[in-house]
């Protein structure tokens, strides 16, 4: 296995009494599609607010090509390379497909005011907007790009959740629930994009899912977060057949 | 919207420096007046609109900048002797420099936290117009003399109003420029989420101090404004019925709207005039009025007017 690219260190984190997750570490290597799987409630979203630094661990570390990424603010976690999406889809509703798109560039595109007089003013703006272009088709969303993000269908919104994302070019892609309320033919694309990325791109990918059509399809590694703690690791087979999981599933959350 | 702004789109500002020049020759005075004001309180609202309808930061201190921009246009000719060309500008920079301070305890409040603390600041300049009776005069108010532009005295609404015509022009200039730079659509993420806009690495602080300080800056040119067709303030101009006028403006013509919050400031600054005219026991329930209108468009129009009427058809176009 190549080396890790990032990794959290007995990562813990504590809103007043509870432990929403204890001594926590996990290893992402460099390319890898790493599932990060567990009941509702066991943590998973809570690691990537970690990550994205909207919450501060109460103890352990987070690296990222070796550098702790808690001392850095939220808005600098993208600029490292790093990007997500978001469980309840978050977009710029009122503003069209391609404005959202062109925010996840913001790291590409930087400062406020692109001064100077005409045609030249725009030089980066449009650079920009030509990849966004680019990202839309491979997404099949160009035809929408200029539709208010609220008038997408759900599956839409979806899609445009992770072009947001691709659109800074990270290095570590986070991807929350990305399947969640899909239909089986946009999950297979979701797949078969996600598996291009991974394996084409050197994208590294992680996956907080509960579609395990999804994650047994994709996963080189899956970790099982249950009550904040982790209780297994590994490839999916060896995930498959661990009891602590099925227990995990099964004698509490049969749904998943 | 985004991309190289047309030379078209200029045509309308142009349009309104040729009429600021040509009015006056032949429009009698009492119309240059709502003329004046009703300018005036377009470069207010589009001020309020990049803070509320762009930023969607529900800040009340607006009326606080306008009044730091007409006392301090008026005291730093009076009390330090500097000439008009100079005060207003700088009057409005320290509107500005106000805005930033309040905007670094202001960005981290959200919603209604937002909503009271910028209110008792509002309330505390007020309170600080009328006390501090020795620099802006009190509750007896403050005299103006006719400011000088380049040796031309301004003063009334005649010989103003080319003048407001010319800052209105370049403030709308100036808020075609931001709005459609990445400024606005950094405004936009943070309106509509907080998390996403961090996660794209948008610095949420830092946009809503610039924001902040660019709003104050708005308010303060438009103080600068009153004093140029106004011969007398005081501290009842910079007070909550102002408040409730300019955000029944912004909210009325379309949040986040250039061409919104110009309708807006036209309906609800015409309304008086019209009010007057028909229906002139209606005018002393102006304020009732004005707050009527502000709660129905909240409730059945929340795109306001021009959201409403006008766009909504189809989204916006991106050109390239």
């Amino acid at each position: 296995m190549s080396a890790s690219l990032f990794s959290l260190r007995e990562v813990s984190v504590r809103f007043g009494g509870l432990m929403a997750l204890q001594n926590f570490s996990m290893d992402v290597a460099q390319g890898s599609i790493h599932a990060l799987i567990g009941p509702n409630g066991a943590g998973k979203s809570t690691v990537f607010n970690c990550i994205s630094r909207f919450y501060t661990p109460s103890a352990g570390d987070i690296l990222f090509e070796g550098r702790s990424l808690l001392r850095l603010p939220a808005h600098a976690i993208a600029t490292v390379g790093i990007a997500r999406t978001f469980q309840n889809i978050e977009l710029c509703r009122s503003l069209t497909v391609l404005e959202n798109v062109l925010i996840g560039m913001a790291t590409r595109i930087p400062g406020y005011f692109p001064f100077g007089p005409g045609r030249r003013r725009n030089a980066a703006e449009h650079a920009a907007i030509d990849a966004a272009n680019a990202l839309l088709a491979r997404l099949g969303l160009l035809e929408l790009r200029d539709v208010p993000a609220e008038a997408l269908d759900f599956g839409g919104q979806k899609k445009l959740d992770l072009a947001r994302a691709l659109a800074s070019r990270p290095r570590l892609l986070l991807l929350d629930e990305p399947a969640a309320g899909l239909r089986s033919l946009e999950i297979a694309a979701l797949d078969a994009l996600l598996v291009d990325l991974a394996r084409n791109e050197g994208l590294t990918i992680v996956l907080v899912e509960h579609v395990m059509q999804l994650v047994m399809g994709v996963a080189d590694r899956i970790t099982v977060l249950n009550f904040g703690q982790k209780i297994a690791e590994g490839a999916p087979a060896e995930v498959r057949a661990d009891p602590a999981v099925v227990e995990a599933y099964l004698g509490q959350d049969a749904d998943a | 919207m985004h991309g190289t702004p047309r030379l078209t789109r200029l045509l309308p500002l142009l349009a309104l420096v040729l009429l600021g020049a040509l009015l006056p020759l032949f429009v009698p005075q009492y119309y240059l007046y709502i003329g004046n004001m009703l300018m005036m309180y377009a470069v207010l609202a589009l001020g309020l609109d990049l803070l509320l309808g762009w930023a969607g930061q529900f800040a009340f201190a607006h009326i606080a900048f306008f009044g730091v921009g007409a006392y301090g246009t008026v005291l730093l000719q009076s009390r330090l002797g500097l000439p008009f060309v100079v005060s207003m500008p700088l009057a409005a920079l320290l509107a500005g420099l106000l805005g930033l301070l309040i905007a670094f305890p202001a960005a981290r409040l959200r919603a209604v936290y937002l909503a009271l603390a910028t209110f008792a600041f509002a309330e505390g300049a007020q309170w600080l117009f009328n006390a501090w009776d020795t620099v802006t005069g009190g509750a007896d108010g403050l005299r103006i003399k006719a400011p000088l532009l380049f040796g031309r005295a301004l003063g009334d609404d005649l010989r103003a109003f080319p003048f407001i015509a010319l800052i209105l022009a370049l403030v709308v200039a100036a808020t075609m420029y931001l709005t459609t730079s990445r400024l606005g659509r950094a405004l936009c993420a943070i309106r509509d989420s907080e998390h996403a806009a961090a996660a794209s690495g948008i610095d949420v602080r830092m946009t809503k101090v610039i924001v902040f300080a660019l709003s104050a800056c708005y308010a303060g040119i438009a103080g600068g404004m009153l004093t140029t067709f106004q011969s007398f303030i005081h501290p009842e101009s910079f007070g909550f019925a102002q408040v409730v006028l300019m955000l029944s403006m912004v909210v009325v013509g379309g949040l986040g709207s250039l061409a919104g919050t110009l309708v807006g400031v036209l309906a609800l600054g015409l309304l008086p005039e019209v009010l007057r005219t028909t229906m002139r026991s209606l005018l002393i329930w102006q304020e009732l009025v004005y707050g009527l209108i502000l709660v129905l468009a909240m409730m059945y129009m929340p795109r306001g007017l021009w959201g409403t009427f006008v766009r909504g058809k189809a989204g916006r176009k991106t050109s390239r």
